[in-house]
C-alpha cells in the first residue's frame, strides 16, 4: 500500500485488525463548513464596574480535500512477503478477492479503479482478464446484478461515495486452465480520486497460488446490513471444496476426539465494554459436525485447532466455530450460520468481521493447516438518537417517559435586565450527535423580549454547524453540554409573568429525537421610581409638604429619588405649577437637603441611578412678585428613561403670604414765592399682593396747606390700586403770602393703605425764593354759564416787593369741563422791565411743556384743543419792584357742550 | 405618592437634559484576525490569509485589544474560543503579562491552568481525576495582572487545527 499526498501530513494506515469493530473514517470537517470565531474581553474600571467587549467575527471556510483508502494492504515489498489476501486455486477456477474502499476525504468523491499485476506473477493472466466488481451487499460473493467497475483492462469509476463511508469490491479472474501447481498471481487494485488525482491508493497485491489439491472457498455474509442495538446479526460462512482433492480436517487439541474442517469466527466486541457480542443461535452443515465456543480469556495465538475450544457455550465466548465430522470431499459444500446479539448500549458504527476456515491439504510440503480467510463483512449499527435537556446539571429532569415537563424558574426579574439560565443537554443516543437548540413556539415571552443562546463563556453565541440552527456542538454518547439561555427583558417591559422559554434540544442525527425544558421568569417588575420629600434617611417622605413664602421669592423643596426598579435608570425631572411660576431642579450632591453654592448647576434629569440607590435633588420654586396670597399646589415628577410611561410624583404646596406694600416716589424739591403755589407729581404703586385704597396725607414743616389732585386736576384724597398697579398724584403746596425768602418747607407726603396699613412716604422740599409776585386772576363773563360759553381768563401780575423779580413763570390750568380755544393764549401788556413773554402748553398736567395745540386737537371741535391741560407764560426780563400790569396774560376756554 | 394628577390649570414643564456623556472610563476595542500557518520552502513558518482552509491546516488566531477610553482598565480577561470544527494545538497560546494562559473544557464556564483535569466516576463509583487532552479545550483565557492604560494595547494568540 502506498498513500500519496502532495502536501500535508502523511497518514500511514497500517493493516487494520478486521477482527474488531471498525469505525467510519475519522470525521473531518465537511467541505463548505464556515468556521466562525469571535474573541471577547471582560474588564473593570477603577471603581469596579464590569464591562464586556467583543471583537469582530472572523470566518474561515473549509475547502474540500479528497482521499481514499483501499484495504487490505500488502506489506509493500516486491513481491509482497505479506500479501493483502491469499488464496489457493486449481487451474480453471475463478477466484474472488474482497477489498474495501473508504472515502477518507471531507466531501463526496468518485474513484477510478484499475487492476494491477505484479511482475512476480507467474500465472499467465493479463489485465484484460481481471474484473473489479462492486460488491453491493458486501458478502464476498459475486451476486447477480452487481456491477463491474473495471473490466477488460479498462479503468472504471465508482461513486460518488459519501465522505467517510466504505464500499466493498471484488477482484475476480480465472486461473488459466493450463496453469500448473506452484504458479502464482500477485494482483492488486489501484484507486485514484476523481476530485484530486494526486490522491492514489495503489498496490494492495493479493496472492493466488495454483495447487493440485483441495481448495476451499470461503465467503461470509452478515444480515441485516443495518442493525439496531438489541437486535441480532446473522452471519453465515459458507463455501465448498472446489479443489481436486479431499480437504482433511484438523484435530482439536482441547477435544482430541474431534477432527474436521474448522470454520470459525472471532466474535466482534462492543468497544464500549470490550465484551464480545453474545452468540444466540448456531447451525452448521454438513450435518454431524460440532459447534465450538472459545471461552472468554482464551488465547488466540497459534493455529486455531490448538485453541481451548469447548462444545459448550458460556457468557463472554470470544469465538465461535463449527468443525465437520471428518474430511471434506471434492465438491462438498459447507456452511456455518450463527447469530450475534448487538447490545442495546452498542455505539453506532460499523462492525467489521471476517471468518476463517482451517483444513489440512494433501501437500506435505506446505505448512498445515491451511487458513482460508473470508471477505470482510460490514454491518452498520444504526444510529439511535436520544436527547435530554434540563436545568443546569440535570438533563434528565422531568417526569418519564417524556421528561418534557421540567422547569427552572427565576422568581423575579426586572425590566431592562438580562436573565441567564444554564441548561444542560445530554446525548443518550449511541452516536456522537450535534444537538440543535431552538425555542419552542409555545414559549410565552411577550414581544420585545429577546432570547438568545450562548456558550458558557456568556459571550459567544452557539454555533450553527451546517444547518444554520444553533447547536451545542458535537456531543459524544453519554456526554453532556451546557449552554446559556439569555433572556433580555426590554426596558419598557410591563409588570407580568410568568413567562416561559420552552427550549427544545433536537438530535441532528435524528430530528424526531428531541426533548424540552422550560426556563421561567415567574414575575417581571417594570422600571420603577419613588420620588418624595427629603427626610435625611433611607426612603422618602411621601407626606405633603407645604412651604410659606412671600411673592417674588424662591422656595426650595429638597427631594429624594429612589430607583425602585431592578436596573440602572436615569430619571427625567419635571413639575406642575401655577402659571407665571417656574421650577428649577438641582442635584443635591452632598445630600444634605440644602442647595449649596457648588450645586447651583440646573439639571433636567438625574442618573444613571443604580437599582436600589437613592439620590437627592432640590426643586427651587420661583414665586412671581405680586402673586396673590393663597395655597398653590406644586408637583414634582421623576420619569423613567428606561420606560417613559413609568413615573412617580410628589404633590406639595406653597403658601404665598399676604404681603401688603405701597410706594410713593420720588422725593422732589422746588422753589416758590410767597403767596404762590407749587405742585409736585408723585407715583403711588401698590407693591403688595392685595388691592387697597391708599389715603394721602402730609406733614408740613411750616404748617402750610396741601391739596391733592389726579392728573385730570381733580381733587383727590386717596388712590385705589390693585396689586402691581401704579397711579400718579399731584401734590399742591400753597405758600402763604409774606413768607420770607429762604424759608424752606418740608412736606412729608404719606400714602397709607386703608385696609392693610401699608404705608410709604415721599418728601417734597420747597424753598421760598426772593420777590413778591402777586397774581390776580379774573374771568369774563363771571358767574354761572351755560355749556358752550367761552370764558376769557386773564392773570394780571405785579411785584409788590422792592427788589426786582426775574425768571418769572406764570402757570395756569385749563379748568375741568372746558377746552382751550386754539390760538387764544395772549401775553397782554408787558409790565415794566419785562421784555418778552413766551407761551408754552402742556398736555400732561404740566409734566412737560412741549405740546403744540391744534384746531380739533384731542377730538375737540374745530377751533379748540381738548389736549391742552396747562398753559404757562415764561417772562423775560426783570419785573421791577412795584411794577406790574393790569392787562396780564390770558387765554380762552369753552365750556364743553357736547 | 404615585401618579397623582393636578388641576388642569397647572402647567406642565418638562426639561430634558442630555444624558451623562459616556466614554469617561476605559473602553476596550477588540480585533481578532485569523492566519493560516504554512511552512515555506526553507522550512520557516509563514502566515497567510485564512479565508479558506483544508482539514488539518493550522490556523492562528490573534487577539488585539486596545484601551480606547480615557481611563485605565483593570482586571482584564481576554477570551479566545476554540471554534467548532477545530482543535486547540497544545502549547500554542502565548503568555501575557508574565502569566500563562488558562484553559476551559466546559465551554468557558471555568478555567484552569495546565495540567487541565476533570473528574469522572469510574466503574467502582469513585471519582477519578483525569487529564484533559487538547481536543477537549473549548476556550483560552488570559488574565492580565496589570492595568491597561488608555491608549495601550495588548496582543495574544493561539493556534488551532482544522479537523
Amino acid at each position: 500500500m502506498m498513500k500519496l499526498r502532495i502536501s500535508g501530513l502523511v497518514v500511514v494506515a497500517l493493516m487494520l485488525s478486521l477482527l474488531l469493530i471498525g469505525t467510519t473514517a475519522q470525521a473531518q470537517t465537511p467541505a463548505g463548513t464556515t468556521i466562525r470565531n469571535q474573541a471577547s474581553a471582560t474588564f473593570e474600571d477603577l471603581i469596579g464596574n464590569t464591562y464586556t467587549a467583543t471583537s469582530n467575527e472572523v470566518t474561515t471556510i473549509v475547502l474540500p480535500v479528497y482521499g481514499l483508502s483501499i484495504l487490505p494492504d500488502d506489506s509493500g515489498d516486491d513481491p509482497p512477503s505479506v500479501p493483502a489476501l491469499t488464496q489457493t486455486a486449481i487451474p480453471g477456477q475463478t477466484v474472488y478477492f474482497s477489498y474495501n474502499l473508504t472515502n477518507t476525504g471531507n466531501d463526496a468523491d468518485s474513484y477510478t479503479l484499475l487492476p494491477l499485476i505484479h511482475a512476480g506473477t507467474s500465472m499467465l493472466i493479463g489485465l484484460g482478464d481481471i474484473t473489479i466488481y462492486h460488491d453491493l451487499n458486501g458478502n464476498g460473493v459475486l451476486d447477480g446484478g452487481e456491477p463491474a467497475i473495471s473490466a477488460g483492462g479498462v479503468p472504471g469509476n465508482i461513486g460518488p461515495i459519501v465522505a467517510g463511508t466504505t464500499v466493498n469490491l471484488l477482484v475476480s479472474y480465472q486461473v488459466p486452465a493450463a496453469a500448473v501447481a506452484g504458479m502464482v498471481a500477485y494482483v492488486g487494485i489501484d484507486g485514484t480520486s476523481v476530485g484530486d488525482v494526486a490522491q492514489i491508493d495503489t498496490r494492495n497485491y493479493h496472492l493466488a497460488t495454483v495447487v493440485s489439491d483441495a481448495t476451499l472457498t470461503a465467503a461470509k455474509t452478515g444480515l441485516p446490513a443495518n442493525v439496531d442495538p438489541g437486535n441480532t446479526i446473522t452471519y453465515t460462512i459458507s463455501g465448498a471444496n472446489v479443489g481436486n482433492d479431499v480437504a482433511h480436517g484438523v484435530t482439536l487439541t482441547s477435544i482430541p476426539a474431534l477432527t474436521g474442517v474448522l470454520v470459525y469466527d472471532i466474535i466482534p466486541t462492543d468497544p464500549s465494554t470490550g465484551l464480545p457480542l453474545g452468540v444466540t443461535s448456531t447451525a452448521g452443515a454438513p450435518a454431524g459436525g460440532t459447534v465450538l465456543y472459545l471461552p472468554f480469556g482464551s488465547p488466540t495465538a497459534g493455529s486455531p485447532e490448538t485453541w481451548a475450544w469447548s462444545s459448550s457455550s458460556a457468557a463472554g465466548d470470544i469465538a465461535v466455530g463449527y468443525i465437520t465430522n471428518g474430511d471434506m470431499a471434492v465438491g462438498q459444500n459447507y456452511s456455518f450460520t450463527y447469530d450475534l446479539t448487538v447490545p442495546v448500549t452498542m455505539l453506532a458504527g460499523i462492525i467489521n468481521n471476517i471468518g476463517n476456515v482451517a483444513f489440512v491439504d494433501n501437500n506435505p510440503g506446505t505448512p498445515d493447516p491451511t487458513i482460508v480467510v473470508t471477505n470482510n463483512t460490514q454491518i452498520d449499527v444504526n444510529v439511535v438518537a436520544a436527547v435530554l435537556i434540563g436545568p443546569n446539571g440535570a438533563p434528565g429532569a422531568g417526569a418519564p417517559p417524556a421528561y418534557n415537563d421540567d422547569v427552572q424558574a427565576v422568581p423575579l426579574a426586572y425590566a431592562n435586565t438580562t436573565v441567564d439560565f444554564i441548561n444542560t443537554v445530554r446525548n443518550d443516543g449511541n452516536a456522537a450527535d450535534e444537538i440543535n437548540i431552538t425555542l419552542d413556539p409555545l414559549s410565552t415571552f411577550p414581544a420585545g423580549y429577546t432570547i438568545q443562546f450562548f456558550r458558557m463563556d456568556g459571550v459567544t453565541p452557539l454555533g450553527t454547524g451546517g444547518d444554520a440552527i444553533p447547536d451545542v456542538g458535537t456531543v459524544n454518547p453519554g456526554a453532556t453540554a451546557d449552554f446559556i439561555v439569555r433572556v433580555q427583558i426590554p426596558s419598557d417591559a410591563a409588570a407580568g409573568g410568568p413567562y416561559q422559554a420552552i427550549v427544545q434540544a433536537t438530535s441532528v442525527n435524528d430530528g424526531t429525537a428531541w426533548n424540552l425544558t422550560t426556563d421561567e421568569i415567574t414575575a417581571v417588575n417594570p422600571a420603577s421610581v419613588d420620588i418624595g420629600n427629603y427626610d435625611g434617611l433611607a426612603g422618602t417622605n411621601n407626606g405633603l409638604v407645604n412651604l410659606f413664602t412671600d411673592p417674588g421669592l424662591n422656595v426650595d423643596f429638597p427631594l429624594d429619588v429612589i430607583n425602585t426598579g431592578g436596573s440602572s435608570d436615569t430619571y427625567t425631572l419635571s413639575s406642575l405649577f401655577a402659571a407665571g411660576w417656574s421650577v428649577t431642579f438641582y442635584n443635591d450632591l452632598d445630600g444634605n437637603g440644602v442647595l449649596d453654592p457648588p450645586e447651583l448647576a440646573p439639571i433636567g434629569n438625574i442618573g444613571p441611578v443604580i437599582a436600589g440607590d437613592e439620590v437627592h435633588v432640590i426643586a427651587r420654586v420661583a414665586v412671581p412678585a405680586g402673586e396673590v396670597p393663597g395655597v398653590f399646589p406644586v408637583t414634582f415628577r421623576a420619569t423613567s428613561s428606561n420606560n417613559p410611561v413609568i413615573f412617580d410624583e410628589i404633590a406639595n404646596t406653597v403658601t404665598v403670604n399676604t404681603a401688603a406694600s405701597v410706594t410713593i416716589v420720588p422725593d422732589l424739591s422746588g422753589t416758590g414765592t410767597a403767596g404762590g403755589t407749587i405742585r409736585y407729581q408723585h407715583t403711588v404703586t401698590n407693591t403688595g399682593n392685595v388691592n387697597d385704597t391708599f389715603m394721602l396725607s402730609h406733614v408740613s414743616s411750616n404748617g402750610w396747606s396741601y391739596a391733592y389732585f389726579d392728573l385730570l386736576n381733580n381733587p383727590i384724597v386717596s388712590v385705589t390700586l390693585n396689586p402691581g398697579v401704579s397711579e400718579d398724584v399731584v401734590v399742591q403746596v400753597s405758600i402763604p403770602g409774606g413768607v420770607a425768602v429762604g424759608t424752606v418747607e418740608t412736606g412729608t407726603i404719606t400714602v397709607t393703605g386703608n385696609g392693610t396699613g401699608a404705608t410709604d412716604s415721599a418728601i417734597d422740599v420747597t424753598t421760598i425764593v426772593a420777590g413778591n409776585l402777586v397774581l390776580t386772576k379774573s374771568v369774563n363773563p363771571v358767574g354761572n354759564q351755560v355749556p358752550g360759553t367761552e370764558l376769557t381768563y386773564r392773570t394780571d401780575y405785579a411785584n409788590v416787593g422792592l427788589a426786582g423779580i426775574t425768571t418769572i413763570y406764570i402757570y395756569d390750568a385749563i379748568p375741568a369741563w372746558t377746552q382751550y380755544r386754539h390760538l387764544s393764549a395772549t401775553t397782554g401788556t408787558l409790565a415794566p422791565g419785562i421784555t418778552a413773554i413766551a407761551i408754552e402748553f402742556s398736555d400732561n398736567g404740566g409734566a412737560t411743556w412741549v405740546y403744540g395745540p391744534s384746531s380739533g386737537g384731542g377730538g375737540a371741535p374745530a377751533g379748540f384743543d381738548a389736549n391742552v391741560t396747562n398753559v404757562r407764560w415764561v417772562l423775560t426780563g426783570t419785573l421791577a419792584g412795584g411794577g406790574g400790569t393790569a392787562d396780564g396774560v390770558g387765554f380762552i376756554v369753552r365750556i364743553i357742550a357736547e | 405618592m404615585k401618579r397623582s394628577l393636578l388641576a388642569a390649570v397647572l402647567v406642565l414643564v418638562l426639561t430634558v437634559c442630555a444624558s451623562a456623556a459616556y466614554g469617561q472610563g476605559p473602553e476596550l476595542f477588540g480585533e481578532m484576525s485569523a492566519r493560516k500557518i504554512v511552512m515555506s520552502e526553507d522550512n520557516r513558518e509563514v502566515a497567510v490569509p485564512a479565508d479558506q482552509v483544508f482539514p488539518l491546516d493550522c490556523v492562528e488566531y490573534t487577539l488585539r485589544y486596545e484601551n480606547t477610553g480615557s481611563a485605565s482598565a483593570t482586571g482584564i480577561n481576554l477570551i479566545g474560543p476554540i471554534p467548532d470544527g477545530t482543535v486547540y494545538l497544545d502549547k500554542t497560546a502565548t503568555g501575557i503579562d508574565g502569566a500563562d494562559p488558562l484553559f476551559s473544557i466546559d465551554g468557558g464556564k471555568t478555567y484552569q491552568e495546565v495540567p487541565i483535569t476533570y473528574t469522572v466516576v469510574n466503574e467502582n463509583g469513585e471519582e477519578e481525576a483525569r487529564e484533559a487532552t487538547p481536543d477537549m479545550i473549548t476556550h483560552v483565557q488570559w488574565h492580565m495582572e496589570s492595568d491597561l492604560d488608555a491608549g495601550q494595547d495588548v496582543v495574544v494568540s493561539y493556534r488551532v487545527q482544522v479537523k
